[in-house]
């Protein structure tokens, strides 16, 4: 008989909760590493002092399409901004079902708009420098925006990729063909031996 | 392999000096890759008649579950390996951010492991092979759509919705961002998930 030290049910029942209080904690108090070279995910010290210095709430109130590829973008930087202060929240609304609410806040097309107390800021270029001029209109803050980065810059040392046609060859007869070939002729030899 | 190597293949001839759209496509492939390479591991061992032999040697439970984990997650790796010398073309020709394709790694690291242990549930739940690369098949790709459902509910129920499926968790590893949360998203499942399957095999012994 295997040694059976069980978990009971309800040692069992504790373990789950223990897991989702562990996600929980782990969700709200999120620590995370921008590994990209260029450091795309990360937002501009700009962003980080507009959100630093942020008093009051600021509820960011998004009209996009659940496929749009703009609200992807935005989550992005909401997230991050998230990240940084607790006085921002943020709430997707699909602009068909809430086109009432997007007329309320006088939203011409899809697009986010910022609220503080009784301040509210439209954008609708999903980029840093919108989200973070934004920021700063609403709360009254100082900002040069000169100094706004408009996109990440690419290392320019680093040259992109450009393959001649003996190089994409021999990539290509590589990756499809020998080391394939190489991983079904282990799996055979192992079928030998243990016939 | 041979899917993958076109996918790099192509990915590297369009000028890309990354491995994200390999780590897309065989994060994709693992959702019927992995139930293949799990289903035997319970099964097979109900339908020899060692199932029960095995539980009765001088172990735990879930040394047992956690010694199938194993088992399937080595041969994971194994099967992953070879990937390593698309990073050796990437250096060669290009000049790719290495610390964005490890992290890539370590993302399809932890979604193997999350499909390998809904594979041995699967196969610890089902009397049959079929039935259990089924079952594993279909939960697996329930958990991946699962966020879609997301926009349809709003609030708090959206947002669990969306943080239960594997997607955006394996997008920011291979996007190159390593989040605390998702380092716990999948520890914490794969976890559970064997926990349960431990508590399912002790049931099936007790019966």
């Amino acid at each position: 008989m295997a040694q059976n030290k069980s978990s009971g049910p309800l040692k069992f029942f504790f373990l789950i909760i223990l897991i989702i209080l562990l996600n929980v904690v782990s969700f709200r108090y999120n620590q995370w590493y921008d590994l990209t070279r260029a450091r795309a995910h990360s937002l501009s010290p700009h962003t980080i002092d507009a959100l630093n210095k942020l008093k009051e709430p600021v509820q960011i109130l998004c009209f996009f399409r659940a496929d749009d590829n703009r609200w992807e973008k935005a989550k992005s930087y909401l997230e991050r901004m998230q990240s940084y202060s607790n006085l921002v929240t943020y709430q997707l609304y699909d602009p068909d079902i809430k086109f009432d609410l997007m007329q309320a806040y006088d939203l011409q097309q899809y697009g986010m708009i910022f609220i503080s107390g009784s301040n509210t800021y439209s954008v609708y270029d999903i980029d840093e420098p919108s989200i973070t001029l934004a920021l700063t209109k609403i709360a009254h803050q100082k900002l040069d925006t000169s100094e706004l980065i408009s996109e990440v810059v690419a290392d320019p040392s680093v040259k992109p990729l450009n393959l001649n046609f003996l190089q994409v060859s021999f990539v290509l007869f590589m990756s499809v063909i020998v080391i394939p070939l190489i991983f079904v002729a282990i799996g055979l030899v192992v079928w030998w031996q243990r016939r | 392999m041979f899917i993958t190597g076109l996918v790099f293949s192509f990915t590297i001839t369009s000028g890309e000096d990354s491995l994200v759209s390999v780590f897309g496509f065989a994060g994709a492939m693992l959702m019927l890759f992995i139930p293949l390479l799990t289903t035997p591991l319970v099964v097979r061992e109900s339908q020899q008649g060692t199932l029960e032999l095995l539980m009765t040697a001088p172990v735990y439970v879930w040394e047992i579950v956690i010694g199938k984990f194993i088992a399937a997650f080595s041969f994971f790796v194994f099967m992953l390996s070879p990937t390593v010398v698309y990073l050796w073309f990437l250096s060669h020709f290009g000049q790719p951010d290495l610390p964005v394709i490890l992290s890539g790694y370590l993302g399809m690291l932890f979604l193997g492991g999350l499909f390998i242990s809904i594979g041995v549930l699967a196969s610890a739940l089902c009397s049959g092979q079929l039935m259990a690369a089924i079952v594993s098949i279909t939960v697996i790709t329930a958990f991946w759509l699962i966020g879609r459902f997301s926009f349809v509910f709003t609030g708090i129920v959206g947002a669990i919705l969306l943080y239960l499926s594997p997607q955006p968790h394996f997008f920011d590893f291979i996007g190159g961002v390593v989040k605390l949360s998702n380092v716990m998203y999948f520890f914490s499942l794969i976890i559970g998930i064997l926990l349960i399957t431990s508590h399912i095999l002790e049931m099936r012994l007790w019966r």
